[in-house]
């Protein structure tokens, strides 16, 4: 322990002897180290760590899965037999969550609710702090409301009132009692603040109206696995007894950990990859800058052996002193990180799952300690058999300088500087694939305009009557009083100084929020179906039907976005709610199913949408627009006018187009949501804020992989000017002996300038082949090319090549004016 | 007068045939050829000869900082031609103590430091080492610079704690390379005067030199030449 503590005090007075050396070197390992803690900080939090539940890993997602093998969520009656004959589960429970007005707190609110079914609770083991959980009583359709509220809800907007008896909530036009508060931290479904039980909301009895999600806990001792045999088997005599009525062929079923996790796990990986990257081009930097130091200290080390100092004191010697720098560079990059995670965070809202959960926890600093530790190892190791490669006696008795030990250590560190410029060009090649797919995603047609368009999204109560007596999709009545108010709300801020037109829609184009759907083909005369049994019935002839997205739009929708009106007309005045009801189709809907014939004047039935059954009769066609995101191709997309069928315009967003100042348009318009309905505060955007929006994941990674590619092509730009450097202070004696023979100052730089180009080539050639492998993994982060398109090799490598020799040109320009005289004198 | 009989006393370093052979790219240069040594305990001996003659890799294999290419090596009675590298430093730590032109001093440690480096290595308790340092110091004069650095020391003194550090382990043979090519003639006769005065309170020393001033100090002069040993004279006080 003594000679221990002698090891760290000696290392201790090296590193303060040589401030400038330990400076560069932990503020090296600190970026290193730091950035690899920030991320894992991220991957920890968001995959690894396990969810803040009993037994989480019992928690399970559950999935619909159609003969496509894709994955939908549930109807109910499927859920119902699911849930009523699966052994391996002892709780399952639907949930749902959107967005609604909110009032009755201090202020109105936009809020996420989530309707969950009886054993919603139960799977998640969590009871409320405060008052009581839904009873049974609750829990039927029909039931007085309730609601139970998130911590953060009730803290801010319920004042923390422990009397709840008094506490009301008023959303989709009906009086929720609270009954009950949350835990805090407690947040599912993600960024959900008001629970509500789903029983209030009506049984839909098809089997193909998948609206809702699912979570189970797994019996005692069942595993996945074995759940999923069963699911399967129950999935099969399901579809034997119910055929075309459902699309459910199998279940799929993950842990709720992973699944929730499931859409950033590959970018976090190979994040996590890249930083990894970054950090071994920063211990190369170090271990450069160690050879270095280890040819002035070669003397020293020749002493202490020559005193008797065995290798593995030397080693140890080395190593406390690694240890010292190592523990230096994860304190501050430790600091670093907690600023690094906060950009992060900053970067990402919305992108990252579990957000709430990040933190530089326990297990992060120990992490972090660990990668300090291990690059401490490395690096004394490193340093120690570097040293041990030395002769004694030629240190000794020529005081300290051996020519072969520098050319081996110059060599050595070439090709370290050679492996951080492979390891920098699969950086860049990696953030370069990013950066031109983000590119190409920004070029693609979107088939709208997005300059100088507003758009105010408000969450509007359902139409339905909930106190109507009668079943709830045959209410006219109150679809009337939507189609008016919408009339009334388009018709005032069209009017605000400076909007030119306006337009409204249930969904945004690429905010991947489009329901789609099937319809059917209706023949010249044929009957809409009475009830929705009859319309499953029509599903039965494939022939017949296709799959679509559904869109409720006013016609200045299409003015407002630039969508151009291929042929017909768009809606008018005319489409009444009692007029006959009709569609536009988008360009590739025609292309689908009426190829070479005019698609106007037929008949369309996709009341599965919005319940109401009445045909659609084509009147138009439209361009074709990217709905759900900029990556996916436009496909078919059935328009239907909002005012004619208001059902779905609970979630209704206002676009207008105008050249004033955003603000004042956007005050303008505020006011008159107010005074329509003070409990419904609209949010607003412009268009072009809401594309880019959708480009956030895409660009999150592109920023954090081309931050790695860049500090990484830094340290490698001062790892080999630091190399070329060193080189040339040790070859100042030889370059003057050169000079005293004749060469030239050219062919001199050219010596050195061909020496760098040497090392470049190296780690260009060995790039590439490494890069050529690892960018493989990228392939679903990437979009319109390959993860070996050649251009972006060729741009990176030339770039890399390009930046080494600008690194060696001012050691080479300082050869070349080497003084021959000064130079034979110099040893 | 000039004899080759060697001096008496138990038997410390025997070399038998030794040769030592360096290898660069294609050329092989015979640096020690068929070299036989013997050096008894309490015996003062120089190896001299001119620049080349190999003075320096004897000594650097005598002292286990390097191993013979061929040949026998005993000392103390154990053969120490072949140890690994490990056994090597612990064998130099304990019999061996090393004096060298350039001092060799670390300039980050203390006098006192420097010093006790080599117990250190020995695994020796703090107490010890600091009887021991403080004892090696005093017999060379330095007890009043342990604080100092070598930066802080003039040639003279630096060589002075140099030897303090050989002295202060103990060692069978103290092993000096040109312990006065670094200094004036004044410290250089003061190194001297300290060695033979070491040597009469009968401490071992091999001292390599040039200067057949120097040499004379010794009791015995092995003369080398391009590798060889090619004359042994004893000095007759």
């Amino acid at each position: 322990m003594e000679t221990l503590l002698q090891d760290i005090r000696y290392g201790l007075r090296m590193l303060l002897k040589a401030p400038g050396f330990t400076v560069v070197a932990v503020v090296t390992l600190a970026l290193g180290i730091g950035a690899s803690t920030a991320i894992f900080s991220v991957v920890y939090g968001v995959l690894l760590r396990p969810l803040a539940y009993d037994h989480p890993d019992q928690i399970v997602e559950l999935h619909e899965v159609n003969p496509q093998g894709g994955e939908m969520h549930f109807a109910d009656p499927n859920f119902e037999d699911i849930r009523s004959q699966a052994r391996s589960l002892q709780d399952l429970a639907e949930y749902g969550a959107w967005t609604e007005s909110v009032s009755g707190g201090t202020e109105p609110t936009r809020t996420i609710i989530a309707p969950v079914s009886r054993d919603f609770f139960p799977v998640l083991r969590v009871q409320p702090f405060l008052g009581r959980s839904f009873s049974a009583q609750d829990q039927r359709f029909g039931a007085a409301p309730v609601a139970l509220v998130g911590y953060g809800y009730w803290k801010q907007f319920l004042g923390g009132a422990a009397d709840l008896s008094s506490k009301k909530l008023a959303i989709d036009n009906r009086s929720f009692s609270i009954v009950g508060v949350l835990p805090p931290q407690f947040s599912f479904p993600p960024q959900a603040e008001i629970w509500v039980p789903r029983e209030l909301y009506e049984r839909l009895p098809s089997r193909t109206a998948h609206n809702w999600q699912l979570i189970g806990r797994l019996r005692d001792g069942a595993s996945v696995p074995e759940a999923h045999a069963e699911l399967q088997t129950l999935a099969t005599r399901l579809k034997r007894q119910y055929g075309q009525d459902t699309m459910m062929t199998g279940v799929a079923i993950a842990p709720l950990r992973k699944a929730m996790t499931s859409p950033v796990r590959p970018a976090l990986w190979i994040l996590l990859g890249a930083v990894g990257f970054l950090l071994l081009i920063a211990c190369a930097n170090v271990a450069n800058l160690l050879l270095v130091q280890s040819a002035a200290r070669q003397r020293e080390l020749a002493i202490r052996v020559a005193v008797g100092a065995n290798r593995s004191r030397i080693v140890r010697q080395l190593l406390a002193e690694a240890l010292l720098l190592s523990l230096g560079g994860c304190a501050a990059g430790v600091v670093a990180a907690v600023w690094g995670l906060q950009a992060l965070l900053a970067l990402s809202p919305g992108v990252l799952p579990r957000m709430a959960e990040l933190t530089i926890s326990a297990p992060v600093l120990a992490f972090s300690v660990g990668l300090a530790v291990l690059v401490a190892v490395a690096l004394g190791a490193f340093s120690g058999l570097r040293c041990s490669t030395g002769s004694v006696q030629h240190a000794l008795m020529a005081g300290g300088r051996s020519q072969t030990g520098a050319l081996i250590s110059q060599r050595l560190s070439r090709a370290i500087v050679a492996g951080q410029l492979a390891i920098t060009l699969a950086l860049l090649a990696g953030a370069a694939l990013l950066g031109r797919s983000l590119l190409r995603v920004l070029s693609v047609n979107t088939g709208f305009q997005t300059e100088h368009i507003i758009t105010m999204n408000l969450a509007l109560p359902t139409v339905v009557d909930w106190a109507a007596p009668g079943p709830l999709a045959n209410q006219d009545a109150a679809k009337q009083r939507r189609a008016q108010f919408l009339d009334e709300l388009l018709a005032q801020v069209r009017n605000i100084p400076g909007v030119q037109e306006v337009g409204g829609t249930n969904v945004l184009p690429v905010t991947n929020s489009a329901a789609d759907g099937t319809y059917a083909l209706i023949s010249p005369g044929e009957a809409a179906p009475r009830d929705m049994q009859g319309l499953q019935q029509m599903f039965h002839d494939r022939s017949r039907t296709g799959d679509a997205d559904y869109s409720a739009v006013t016609a200045g929708y299409f003015r407002v976005l630039g969508i151009p009106l291929l042929r017909g007309r768009l809606f008018s005045a005319s489409d009444t709610m009692d007029s006959p009801h009709v569609a536009l189709i988008s360009e590739s809907l025609t292309r689908e199913k009426w190829p070479n014939q005019d698609p106007l004047g037929h008949q369309i039935e996709f009341g599965n949408m919005d319940g109401d059954l009445r045909l659609l009769t084509v009147v138009g066609v439209v361009g074709d627009v990217r709905e759900n995101n900029l990556e996916s191709p436009a496909g078919p997309t059935i328009y239907v006018d909002c005012r004619q069928r208001p059902e779905a315009t609970s979630d209704f967003t206002i676009v207008a187009r105008t050249n004033a100042d955003p603000a004042a348009v956007t005050q303008a318009a505020r006011r008159i949501v107010r005074d329509l309905d003070p409990n419904v505060p609209p949010r607003f955007a412009t268009l072009a804020e809401v594309v880019s929006g959708s480009l956030q994941s895409r660009r999150f990674n592109l920023i954090l992989v081309g931050a790695f590619a860049a500090s990484a092509l830094l340290l490698a730009l001062a790892g080999m000017y630091g190399v070329m450097a060193y080189s040339v202070s040790r070859r100042t004696n030889e370059i003057g002996v050169r000079m005293a023979l004749g060469a030239s100052r050219m062919s001199v730089l050219r010596l050195v300038l061909g020496q760098g180009l040497l090392t470049a080539g190296a780690g260009v050639g060995l790039g590439l082949v490494v890069s050529l492998a690892l960018t493989r993994t990228m392939g679903s982060l990437l979009f319109g090319l390959s993860a070996d398109d050649p251009l972006t090799f060729a741009g990176v490598a030339l770039l890399l090549v390009t930046v080494a020799l600008l690194a060696s040109y001012i050691p080479a320009r300082r050869a070349s004016r080497v003084d021959p005289m000064e130079a034979l004198r110099y040893e | 007068m000039n004899a080759t009989a060697p001096s008496p006393g138990q038997q410390l370093i025997r070399m038998d045939t030794i040769n030592k052979v360096f290898y660069t790219d294609e050329v092989e240069t015979h640096a020690l050829s068929g070299i036989q040594l013997e050096v008894r305990k309490g015996e003062y001996v120089a190896i001299a000869g001119p620049s080349g003659s190999g003075k320096s890799t004897l000594l650097s294999i005598i002292g286990l900082l390097d191993s013979p290419s061929e040949g026998e090596y005993w000392l103390n009675g154990s053969q120490v031609a072949n140890l690994n590298i490990n056994e090597r430093s612990r064998i130099r730590n304990r019999e061996i103590g090393f004096i060298f032109q350039n001092f060799n001093l670390i300039g980050d440690l203390t006098v006192y430091e420097n010093v006790e480096l080599p117990l250190t290595y020995r695994g020796m308790s703090g107490v010890e080492r600091k009887k021991r340092v403080l004892e090696a110091l005093e017999r060379v004069g330095m007890s009043h610079r342990l604080k100092h650095y070598p930066s802080q020391l003039s040639g003279g003194q630096q060589q002075r704690v140099a030897v303090a550090r050989a002295l202060g382990g103990s060692p069978s043979i103290m092993l000096a390379d040109e312990p006065t090519g670094n200094l004036d003639s004044r410290n250089a006769e003061n190194i001297m005067e300290l060695l033979r005065e070491l040597h009469r309170e009968g401490s071992t020393i091999c001292m390599v030199t040039h200067d057949p001033r120097f040499a004379r100090h010794a009791e015995r002069t092995i003369h080398l030449f391009d590798g060889r040993v090619v004359e042994e004279t004893v000095e007759v006080n």
